[in-house]
């Protein structure tokens, strides 16, 4: 598909999109801090993704092959949009395959599939900062930040533990960037929590309407927050996925009928998609 | 005698809209007790802030002990200074709900200092947790129980236990008791008493109440208009004062 030819390419004006590039430049040199930006206006409602989607305006070029993924999926409203958008405002190429891309948009989830060197992952961030929920004041936030003063972190762990026996945290599981800085991982499930570490591919986060960006830049390590007696240990749904039989991969739970029965499925959908290609082609 | 472990030299501190506290003296050692009292507004509450650093003085020097040698409290960076703070001085404030989180269980309120200074062991943490709660006459059975649903007095308590986990040098106490019915107070007071000598820490108390200094401390600072108008023994100071002002705040207590 063709540009749409009244917008400038990939419909942020250059300005904006150089002052995008330069706060995350500055977002790399700090890995883990959240460096403010002066979002703007997209034509979506927050909450739908306008820090990834400049993010992502920002960084496109015209060789770049775009995926966008919601929930781990290539198909739903929310990436069909944003996929559009992109081919639409920057003649993007686009893809469902995690190996393909070279840029690729995600909410909730990080692909099942490693990622390399030559890829960069842009997620949306609702809540960027991990300390939002434990102190009102702002500026008290960013002297705690700038203290490494995150003992009340670990005391909701604590607190967990104390109520429940364990930690309980489902997901958004806050992790320290380079033992500096304390992240929001965005809502992603814990279970990909360990994805964050030492991975290739840059990461870039971005949230439209707290006006923040942060990144880990290729092979950082982030740990996420726990005790020495108490491991970090995320779940997974149990059993394995009724489609392609994955028992690693992080699963959805699809409600198949009316009397409350479930089936468990990926949900990275090209994830179990090449697995039942592959599988079909095996039985051939 | 030891190294005193907090020290002020002539510190002052005037707000833009005028007085704080001015030219103030005062040297503390290991296991002493020391009182100030005056009247409100006479700058009680902003000596304990910038000897607790929180309140940058505008004049003079605060020193802190840890161990090593007297550290220049606001020579500090900020972020070394909180650091140097933690473990080394804590606050015990007048009304428990500035001092304790109240979404929070008591021994997680007991727990939070040491989790803030790097702890990273649970079981560890806790063990410390319920045993300050239990030296605080806490119940075990409520010891994970939010502090909303605590008495004044069993609030207060926990406020103290939070101060003391990390086993402070100075304990920093402003007006422990305000606010407890009597027989709450007199059994506090002898807890914070037992709890200071026990563990050799080096008590500041404000209070405005005379007979809790005299209970309590060794040493006595009368403040008014943001000067220490006298200084010395307790008994000394309550039975033969010398200022005029200490005088009438004496007899006041005497009539009443």
């Amino acid at each position: 598909m063709s540009a749409t030819p009244t917008y400038n390419h990939a419909y942020l004006d250059e300005t904006t999109k150089r002052m995008l590039r330069r706060t995350i430049l500055k977002a790399v040199a700090i890995p883990g801090f959240q460096v403010p930006f002066a979002a703007r206006e997209m034509p979506l409602p927050y909450g739908w993704g306008t820090g990834g989607i400049q993010l992502t305006a920002a960084l496109i070029g015209p060789t770049d092959v775009l995926k966008v993924i919601d929930q781990g999926d290539d198909h739903s409203t929310n990436a069909v949009s944003i996929r559009r958008f992109f081919e639409r405002t920057a003649a993007a190429t686009t893809t469902a395959s995690t190996t393909k891309a070279t840029l690729i948009q995600t909410r909730h989830r990080i692909p099942e599939t490693p990622l390399t060197e030559s890829q960069i992952l842009v997620y949306q961030v609702p809540r960027p900062d991990p300390l939002r929920s434990l102190e009102d004041d702002a500026e008290q936030r960013s002297r705690m930040h700038a203290y490494g003063d995150y003992g009340r972190m670990r005391l909701l762990l604590y607190e967990q533990i104390t109520r429940s026996g364990c930690i309980t945290q489902p997901y958004n599981y806050p992790a320290m960037v380079e033992g500096g800085y304390l992240m929001s991982p965005s809502p992603i499930p814990a279970f990909d929590n360990p994805r964050l570490d030492n991975s290739p591919a840059l990461q870039v986060f971005g949230a439209g309407r707290e006006q923040r960006i942060y990144a880990i830049p290729p092979y950082t390590h982030v740990a996420s927050l726990d005790f020495i007696d108490y491991p970090f240990a995320p779940e997974r749904p149990p059993g394995k996925c009724a489609l392609c039989g994955s028992g690693s991969s992080w699963l959805d739970a699809l409600a198949i009928d009316d009397a409350g029965n479930r089936q468990y499925v990926c949900s990275d959908t090209d994830y179990c998609q090449r697995r039942q290609t592959a599988r079909a082609e095996e039985v051939r | 005698m030891s190294e005193p472990v907090l020290q002020l030299k002539r510190m002052s501190h005037a707000y833009p809209g005028g007085l704080g506290c001015s030219g103030v003296e005062l040297e503390i050692h290991p296991g002493e007790i020391v009182a100030i009292v005056g009247e409100s507004g006479a700058g009680k509450s902003t000596l304990l802030d910038c000897a607790s650093g929180r309140l940058r003085p505008t004049g003079g020097v605060v020193r802190l002990c840890r161990g090593g040698p007297p550290q220049d409290l606001y020579a500090l960076a900020a972020d070394e200074r909180q650091a140097f703070l933690r473990g080394c001085l804590a606050r015990i404030h007048q009304n428990p709900r500035d001092g304790i989180r109240y979404g929070i269980s008591a021994s997680g309120n007991v727990a939070e200092p040491l989790l803030a200074t790097g702890e990273r062991h649970y079981g560890a943490v806790r063990e410390q947790a319920l045993q300050w709660l239990a030296q605080v006459e806490i119940d075990r059975a409520r010891a994970d129980d939010l502090p909303d649903h605590f008495s004044g007095g069993m609030q207060q308590r926990v406020q103290i236990a939070r101060a003391l986990v990390t086993r402070p040098a100075v304990l920093l106490a402003d007006e422990p008791t305000g606010g407890l019915d009597v027989s709450v107070q007199a059994t506090l007071i002898e807890l914070l008493r037992k709890l200071v000598r026990d563990h050799r820490i080096a008590m500041v108390v404000v209070t405005h109440d005379l007979a809790v200094a005299r209970y309590l401390a060794s040493r006595m600072l009368v403040m008014r208009a943001g000067q220490v108008v006298e200084a010395g023994l307790t008994d000394q100071v309550l039975q033969d004062p010398q200022h005029p002002y200490s005088q009438s705040l004496v007899a006041s207590v005497l009539r009443g």
